[in-house]
């Protein structure tokens, strides 16, 4: 019989072993991702500049989202609107809802819900494409054309996630504020001119273009990892699919991590 | 003739699991070589490691003057365009029509050419694979035999010096690989081609190929002409052999 202090130093092995092999794996993971990025970014400045393909992944990433992100713009401004409200009365500053919402979604909660939207929306669709070209060898064959598939298939999605997430996180400000202020004035019984007066006193074009130079970064994050996963699946429909899931799960947890790191950044410049 | 491939002493693994154990081979130019070997004996990696899709563990591989382990991203981008390439299962581009797939790499590198000349180019190379009706449609649409002639027009767009396939015949009925096995000897003596084939179908190997090269264990083990390899004296060859001739 196996002594018990035994099994616990082997159980103790095997799961010191197991973080010990993710944490390579997530480092050797990041360090691929960070080389991917850097042959797009050099990629990027070579010609040709193919507009017909850049507009075509506009289409799918910022056309294509848009219904999704007016939805999640409208229903997040209202109840955000609701929930304000209840807690502004407790202190009768009810008249400052307009300006605490304007101010959370142009700064926080547009770019980053508009992230999470495309993440799941256009990541996967983006990762799930290039894994199925990447198992049906069809980027391969492209290679053997002697066409870099860094240039043809990657910039410009990138570059189109580049420049649609802050046009949608610009949708996802005005539809959640106009979200907020129906519900607001219709429900709340907050008047008109002290939602906008307020809106237009405390928001600032700093707190609009900090949430769009937020919303661009997470577009290069998004479409990257999306892009990487997509670009090194591996095993057939099933590794597709793990490429996906991966794609979605590792976009939407960089978003809110890019977010804290921006945030901190701006916060001093947002105080001026 | 003068050598246009050249594979000298050719290494490569992948983890524990050694493919190839020093290959040597040398394909003439206008020649069509046939590489046989069973499944998993390594063939498509030799294939890839001559249009730079894979790099050698240790060994060289020159094409055409031009050691393909050593050139960069971009002198790789210009050697590939002396190549073309049919795919196992056709990589096709999915994504758009039979016309667009073989109008991409005259596209991609137009080196002067008009829309109405790559239009007759891409009119001619199917017409060539007899599928100048089929031009409008999707791959999705197609047999497997459509795919892989859409493929070779694909692969000869470009006129290039050298096609390389992966298994060409595989899964296909006779008739379709007889047809398929008639452009592969077209592609040789309309268009001057050299043809590196790996397949395990000896009755094609048999057939269209100038030398034949068994590749078992990670080595070229036998590489003579079709009428040699009939009398080989190799075991493994002879046995893998003797199951074709049974069966047929």
């Amino acid at each position: 019989m196996v002594p018990w202090y035994v099994e616990g130093r082997r159980a103790a092995e095997w799961a010191l072993g197991g973080i010990g092999q993710g944490l390579l794996d997530a480092l050797s993971d990041l360090g691929g991702l960070a080389i991917f990025a850097f042959e797009i970014l050099v990629q990027a400045f070579r010609p040709p500049f193919r507009a017909r393909t850049f507009l075509v992944a506009c289409e799918s990433i910022g056309t294509g989202s848009i219904a999704v992100v007016v939805i999640t713009a409208a229903f997040t401004g209202g109840v955000f609107s609701m929930q304000t409200t209840i807690a502004f009365e407790l202190f009768n500053a009810q008249s400052l809802v307009g300006a605490a919402v304007a101010l959370s979604l142009t700064r926080e909660l547009a770019p980053v819900l508009t992230g999470l939207m495309v993440t799941g929306r256009a990541g996967s669709a983006i990762a799930t494409e290039l894994g199925s070209m990447r198992v049906t060898e069809q980027i391969d064959a492209m290679a053997t054309m002697a066409v870099n598939p860094f240039h043809y298939l990657l910039v410009p999605r990138v570059l189109a996630a580049l420049v649609t997430l802050p046009l949608l996180t610009m949708v996802f400000d005005v539809v959640g504020i106009v979200g907020a202020y129906l519900v607001a004035t219709t429900l709340q019984g907050i008047s008109s001119a002290d939602f906008w007066s307020r809106v237009h006193l405390w928001v600032d074009l700093a707190d609009i273009f900090g949430g769009l130079i937020k919303s661009a970064a997470f577009g290069l994050v998004i479409s990257i990892t999306a892009c990487y996963k997509g670009f090194t699946a591996a095993g057939g429909a099933k590794g597709v699919g793990v490429a996906t899931t991966k794609a979605v799960v590792l976009g939407s947890v960089m978003v809110f991590v890019l977010d804290y790191a921006l945030t901190t950044l701006m916060l001093p410049w947002w105080q001026d | 003739m003068a050598p246009m491939i050249v594979i000298r002493d050719l290494h490569k693994s992948f983890g524990d699991n050694e493919v190839l154990r020093g290959v040597n081979l040398t394909v003439e130019a206008g020649t069509t070589v046939v590489i046989l070997g069973g499944s998993g004996s390594g063939k498509s990696v030799l294939l890839k490691h001559m249009i730079g899709l894979l790099h050698p563990d240790s060994g060289t591989v020159c094409v055409d003057g031009e050691d393909v382990g050593h050139l960069s991203h971009r002198e790789l981008d210009l050697f590939r365009r002396k190549f073309g390439m049919v795919f196992q299962n056709s990589a096709l581009f999915d994504s758009m029509t039979v016309f667009d797939n073989v109008a991409f790499p005259l596209v991609e590198h137009r080196e002067g050419r008009t829309d109405e000349q790559i239009r007759g180019t891409v009119e001619a190379k199917l017409g060539l694979v007899g599928l100048e009706n089929a031009a409008h449609l999707f791959p999705a649409e197609l047999s497997g035999g459509m795919r892989k002639r859409v493929a070779l027009a694909r692969a000869v767009a470009r006129d290039p010096k050298i096609v390389l396939y992966d298994e060409p015949t595989t899964g296909l009925d006779p008739i379709t690989t007889d047809s398929v096995n008639d452009m592969i000897e077209d592609a040789r003596q309309k268009l001057g081609v050299t043809s590196v084939v790996i397949s395990h179908d000896i009755g094609s190997a048999l057939r269209i190929a100038d030398r034949v090269a068994v590749l078992y264990e990670g080595r070229i083990v036998e590489n003579s002409t079709p009428e040699q390899l009939r009398h080989t004296t190799h075991p493994h060859v002879r046995a893998f052999l003797q199951t074709w001739f049974q069966r047929s």
